[in-house]
């Protein structure tokens, strides 16, 4: 499946909150687990993100872009929301929110994943998981996930081909150890 | 080498494995999302088809060209409408270059029609300049009445080469005196051995002074005529009454004089006002002289010149109406440009900041974004 295929195949076949919301909530979850490396983080910012989506529902034009894409770029808006306000939080309490955000950073990203895969991804900066999550688990082509990220195809593959050297590199050096 | 999804081959173990990884949504978050969706208003409404389709790239795409191609045909149109008045050309006074007027396409020199002046009176003037003629049957004069009138006329008429104009000033000359008239001035000058000019000061009889004018038309082309009539016919009866009335007073005094029986002083008096009439009735009988002489002999003034009022210009070939249509556009088009130039120039640094403002704040967003991203790992 590829993000920028639009959605809606006719107007006369305009989907439904309910049925967008039901067909892609685990991709949004999805996205924002990779996104955070923070399972309680990205079930909260999955709801936010819904009620966003719910709030613009009446502004989406499926001849735009997929509703996957748009859901996505909702929830990248509101992980970076989060993202701002915990920066702001961790200035102002310091030490103590970075060690109570490392700790909370310990659920799996996966039940199937390896512990090395698991340590892989979370070594990892959240900009590369996140080019991850876009381009192998949801499975955007480079178009899709470079628009929604704002930066070229390009730089976007580049990235990616860097996330995924420094995976494997991680996941290999655990192995071996 | 990348597989079919863009994805370098190198990772495909990696990517198989993180694919077979399943990420779903606990029970909970999903009863959170439902009970979100429950509340989601129904779908937005169609939007009409071209709002849909309007998009900015779009626009411009489509919005440039399409300016260009309607500021073209306006130029274009604007051509071919006015390029439709046929431009006349008329000699003017016979050699003179063919001025025209595009808006109306008449010619200059299109000769006036005729007035026909008929006799003055009341002592009012009539004034009359009249645009030049190719042919000396266009000359004319208000024929005389049976008051007494101060004539005037003033011409001036162009002849080729100085031969012509000293013919022309002799046959004018004897013209004139064939009328009944005399030759009061005459000022002939050649300056050069090509031009040259004279102007005589004609007396012509007020009852030929038609025939007079038509001959002198005749000597070369009429470039200017000019003629003013005065009615002196009550200036005359005024004079001649005084005149009478005078000549009564003075027999009287006279006859008185003769009478005697005055004093010294009476007599010295009446010897005064005697003399004072005596001088008041040559004067008036004087001025009487000279309005009849005027009434009777109009004054003909004549300027007779080789030279042309304006140089010869090249009047270029009437061009067809494909090349007025052209130039028309074109004109139009410079106009446009300039326009667009002028807007450009004034909007430009505008767009300009406007667009750099714009690329600065998304790099800074990107910055930010980066540096975020970085910390958030």
């Amino acid at each position: 499946m590829t993000g920028s295929r639009p959605l809606g195949v006719g107007r006369e076949e305009a989907p439904t909150f309910a049925a967008v919301a039901e067909q892609h909530l685990d991709d949004v979850h999805a996205y924002l687990l990779y996104f955070t490396g923070d399972r309680s983080v990205a079930e909260d910012l999955t709801a936010d993100t819904f009620e966003r989506a719910c709030r613009r529902w009446r502004r989406f034009d499926p001849r735009r872009g997929s509703a996957k894409t748009w859901l996505c770029q909702l929830a990248r808006s509101t992980a970076l929301d989060h993202f701002r306000a915990d920066a702001r939080r961790r200035r102002r309490e310091g030490v103590y929110a970075l060690r109570e955000s490392a700790d909370a950073a310990e659920a799996a990203f996966s039940e199937g994943f390896s512990p090395a895969l698991e340590e892989g991804l979370r070594s990892l900066s959240a900009g590369e998981r996140e080019v991850i999550a876009l381009r192998v688990i949801l499975e955007f082509d480079g178009e899709a996930a470079a628009r929604l990220l704002g930066i070229s195809q390009t730089a976007c593959s580049t990235r990616l081909s860097r996330a995924l050297q420094k995976l494997e590199t991680k996941v290999r050096d655990d192995v071996l150890a | 080498m990348s597989s079919p999804n863009g994805i370098d081959e190198r990772f495909d173990d990696l990517v198989r494995e993180l694919r077979s990884g399943r990420v779903a949504a606990s029970p909970e978050l999903r009863e959170r999302v439902h009970t979100i969706a429950a509340q989601a208003p129904p779908p937005r409404p169609v939007r009409a088809p071209f709002a849909e389709r309007f998009r900015i790239k779009r626009a411009v795409l489509v919005l440039a060209p399409a300016c260009a191609v309607a500021a073209v045909s306006a130029a274009l149109l604007h051509g071919l409408t006015s390029s439709g008045s046929q431009p006349v050309a008329a000699d003017q006074a016979g050699n003179g270059p063919a001025l025209r007027t595009r808006q109306t396409g008449k010619s200059l020199g299109t000769p006036a029609p005729k007035e026909k002046a008929g006799s003055v009176a009341g002592g009012s003037a009539h004034t009359r300049a009249l645009p030049t003629w190719s042919t000396a049957e266009s000359a004319a004069a208000p024929p005389p009445s049976g008051r007494y009138q101060d004539y005037r006329v003033n011409m001036r008429v162009r002849v080729q080469g100085l031969d012509a104009l000293s013919k022309s000033v002799v046959k004018a000359m004897r013209v004139t005196r064939s009328l009944g008239g005399y030759v009061a001035n005459v000022r002939y000058s050649s300056p050069s051995t090509q031009h040259g000019d004279a102007v005589l000061l004609l007396r012509i009889p007020i009852a030929n002074v038609q025939k007079a004018v038509l001959s002198y038309a005749g000597l070369g082309s009429l470039v200017a005529q000019h003629f003013s009539v005065i009615d002196v016919q009550k200036q005359y009866d005024v004079q001649v009454q005084r005149i009478a009335d005078l000549r009564a007073l003075i027999a009287r005094l006279d006859a008185k004089l003769v009478a005697g029986g005055l004093t010294d002083v009476e007599k010295a008096r009446t010897q005064e006002q005697l003399e004072y009439s005596r001088a008041s009735l040559t004067r008036l009988t004087a001025e009487n002289r000279t309005t009849l002489n005027h009434a009777r002999l109009s004054t003909a003034r004549l300027s007779l010149t080789t030279f042309h009022k304006k140089q010869k210009q090249i009047v270029p070939a009437i061009p067809s109406r494909f090349d007025r249509a052209i130039d028309d556009a074109g004109r139009v088009l410079a106009h446009e440009a300039v326009w667009f130039v002028y807007a450009l120039l004034v909007g430009g640094p505008f767009a300009l900041l406007a667009l750099m403002a714009l690329a600065a704040e998304r790099s800074r967003r990107r910055r930010v974004e980066r540096r975020l991203l970085a910390a958030a790992g």
